[in-house]
């Protein structure tokens, strides 16, 4: 056990993080319906750098480097399909060839990152994977006030894509998926607490700053024990990337606490966080996105119970 | 970053695991720790002594002291294993944790023959004299009074919230050498042994259990010279190493866990609420994750790191969320004195309170991890 980057871990942070500051385009505000969102020369750029393939090999420690960029990529409020491509992707099919676009649907009709956007969808549908290309679904772009471009991606009729993965390929996706949501929701509480963190800070009221308010500053210290512990279990989960229940731990200690980070970092920085100018909604408004996903916070919290006790003498009284 | 254990690391978790299923009592819990009984105390002094037989009882001390120099990572391994146990050492867990490595960083030579050994051989008890009726999460406040006469501090005060004092023979006990400098230069350490005349032990009686807390009355108690501990007027920076020591030893998130797991095996039917299971687990192994975070940074000397202190925080939350499972899973039974929930109710309430409360925390995080102003 050693909790401290090595140099290759320590290079990818650094690297990813420069290259972001320079080469991504932050929007302004929450997405417009049919806006494109995705920055493809942010993407590009990490592509061209090779940060789209650091997992490439499979390995317990490139998973973990794909989980570092993805962390950089939400720190950065990048608008970048990150955690599908670097990580997702390559463990389910390891030289598959895939393109750099690649969004995530859990079930026909659902609602996809990017989804107007990206070259490959991923459906998980039921017990099987199946990747969809452009002729095989359409495209919905959502009104939204989410700080992700979404839209629903549907199957043409007769169409179904390509099944991959092999036999496990649900379960792959599923463990993937839900450490990599933990990685984005971790990289998200992270950016929003240090947003808010820098406004009460320098906002004064009574005289004094508001973070030197015992009443803000234990709102935000909280928020930000979450984002590490969020920060921990991710990078965890991806050095196991086969154990069901690192993933499904993940996922649902970061969607069960997620909420309550958007709630306080709003509630510290008061009516100035819901404007489009202030730059704490880049983050919030990503959170509620990435507890929809993957059936939603109940979904990981339930697998927690049925992966650890359903083989011992536990039986499935409650109805999913 | 590596997340794996060595084969060392694996092996030693296995060796503590092994003389906790061959020397502690089965029917040994949490509450146990505070000793309330003969057989309770005997029975955690050869647990003690088979962890020293098995050499797995001070492996992080210094080899010079009986220790083989072992890193964090096995003191955590060790704290893991036992808290998860519910803590057989007893009382004694504190001694390897932090009153040893206390004596070690600031005691005399003479100090460190004098109580090493008895640690050592795990049969020696000590309590911890911090709290007073008027300090309490302002520890520094603290007005207890040592007056240096002759060989001798002659100390008057009262301390309160005590854990095994009914039972220790000595007191790692702060006090006020300097009335009139700044709360923080002013407060000394003595070790006290608790046989000395004027010292006065009661027990405060609470819905905790028996002999959870006590009360410490010293009136004019002559301490010798040489029980001063580091510099007289020193001992408040030594005392927050030490308590950085006693929140990364108490592996509270493990206890927790291991409890939640007996508990939704043992139900017939299985969770009624999956959810709320789920992710009471997952508080425990968050609360794991930022004490492996702490760890990580007191094995590279970060002693301004807010990770201990976030620790501590995961740890509440941990512990209140299985005991929210646990009683909505018991219903009624909960109500019953000994039954699980009704033990995990009262270890999880005074978690947040113990060791410095839950807002003193959050106050240590905000400055030392956010770097928010002071009010």
């Amino acid at each position: 056990m050693h909790l401290d980057p090595d140099a290759e871990q320590q290079g990818v942070i650094d690297a990813v993080r420069d290259l972001l500051a320079h080469a991504s385009t932050p929007h302004s505000g929450p997405a417009a319906v049919g806006s494109a969102g995705l920055d493809r020369p942010a993407l590009a750029a990490l592509a061209g750098n090779g940060f789209l393939d650091v997992a490439a090999d499979g390995a317990p420690g490139d998973h973990l480097n794909a989980v570092l960029v993805i962390e950089q990529g939400e720190q950065a409020a990048a608008a970048v399909p990150i955690a599908s491509r670097a990580l997702v992707a390559p463990y389910l099919g390891p030289g598959e060839g895939w393109p750099d676009a690649i969004g995530l649907a859990y079930g026909d009709g659902s609602v996809v990152r990017y989804g107007a956007d990206v070259d490959v969808v991923l459906l998980l549908d039921g017990a099987s994977v199946r990747r969809l290309t452009a002729e095989d679904y359409d495209v919905e772009p959502i009104r939204s006030r989410m700080a992700y471009p979404l839209a629903r991606v549907i199957v043409r009729p007769g169409r179904s894509g390509v099944a991959v993965g092999g036999s496990d390929a649900a379960a792959r996706l599923t463990r993937a998926w839900r450490s990599a949501l933990a990685a984005e929701l971790a990289g998200a509480m992270v950016r929003a607490v240090e947003v808010a963190r820098a406004h009460v800070t320098v906002r004064t009221q009574f005289g004094r700053p508001i973070g030197s308010f015992q009443a803000v500053a234990h709102r935000l210290a909280d928020a930000y024990v979450t984002a590490q512990a969020c920060t921990w279990l991710a990078r965890r989960a991806a050095w196991d990337l086969d154990n069901d229940l690192s993933a499904a731990v993940a996922a649902t200690y970061a969607t069960a606490m997620a909420q309550n980070v958007f709630d306080s970092v709003h509630q510290v920085v008061g009516a100035v966080g819901f404007t489009t100018e202030f730059d704490l909604q880049r983050s919030t408004m990503r959170i509620p996105v990435l507890l929809a996903e993957l059936g939603g916070p109940a979904t990981h919290a339930r697998a927690v119970s049925r992966i650890k006790w359903r083989s011992a003498a536990v039986g499935e009284r409650t109805s999913a | 970053m590596d997340f794996d254990w060595s084969p060392e690391e694996s092996h030693l978790r296995a060796t503590v695991r092994q003389v906790v299923l061959d020397h502690a009592p089965p029917d040994w819990t949490s509450r146990s720790r505070d000793v309330f009984t003969p057989e309770l105390l005997a029975a955690s002094k050869r647990v003690c002594r088979a962890l020293a037989d098995a050499y797995v009882w001070i492996p992080h001390w210094p080899a010079e002291y009986g220790g083989r120099d072992a890193s964090v990572w096995e003191q955590l391994i060790i704290g893991e294993e036992l808290w998860g146990a519910g803590e057989p050492r007893g009382p004694q867990y504190m001694n390897t944790n932090w009153v040893a490595p206390a004596i070690i960083a600031a005691g005399t030579e003479a100090q460190r023959d004098r109580y090493l050994p008895a640690i050592a051989a795990g049969d020696v008890l000590w309590c911890q004299g911090f709290s007073e009726p008027d300090a309490g999460s302002d520890l520094a406040s603290l007005r207890t009074s040592a007056v240096r006469e002759g060989d001798s501090y002659v100390v008057n005060g009262q301390k309160i919230w005590t854990s095994y004092a009914h039972v220790a023979q000595h007191c790692f006990l702060l006090v006020r050498t300097d009335a009139s400098a700044k709360k923080h230069d002013g407060i000394s350490i003595l070790l006290v042994p608790m046989d000395l005349p004027g010292i006065e032990v009661r027990e405060v009686t609470s819905i905790i259990g028996p002999h959870a807390v006590h009360e410490i009355f010293f009136a004019d108690v002559r301490v010798p010279v040489d029980c001063l501990l580091g510099e007289e007027n020193g001992g408040w920076p030594l005392i927050r190493k030490v308590l950085a020591h006693e929140r990364v030893g108490a592996a509270r998130f493990e206890r927790a866990s291991r409890v939640l797991d007996q508990a939704m095996r043992s139900l017939p039917d299985g969770p009624v609420d999956e959810v709320a299971a789920g992710r009471a687990f997952a508080a425990c192994e968050a609360a794991r994750a930022l004490a492996y975070a702490a760890v990580q940074d007191r094995g590279a000397g970060r002693d301004r790191s807010a990770t201990a202190n976030a620790t501590r925080v995961g740890n509440v939350a941990a512990e209140r969320a299985v005991a929210r499972v646990l009683s909505d899973e018991a219903g009624q039974q909960a109500l019953v004195a000994g039954d699980p929930a009704d033990e995990q109710l009262t270890v999880s309430l005074p978690v947040s309170i113990s060791s410095g409360t839950l807002e003193v925390q959050l106050d240590l995080v905000a400055r030392l991890g956010l770097d928010l102003p002071r009010a």
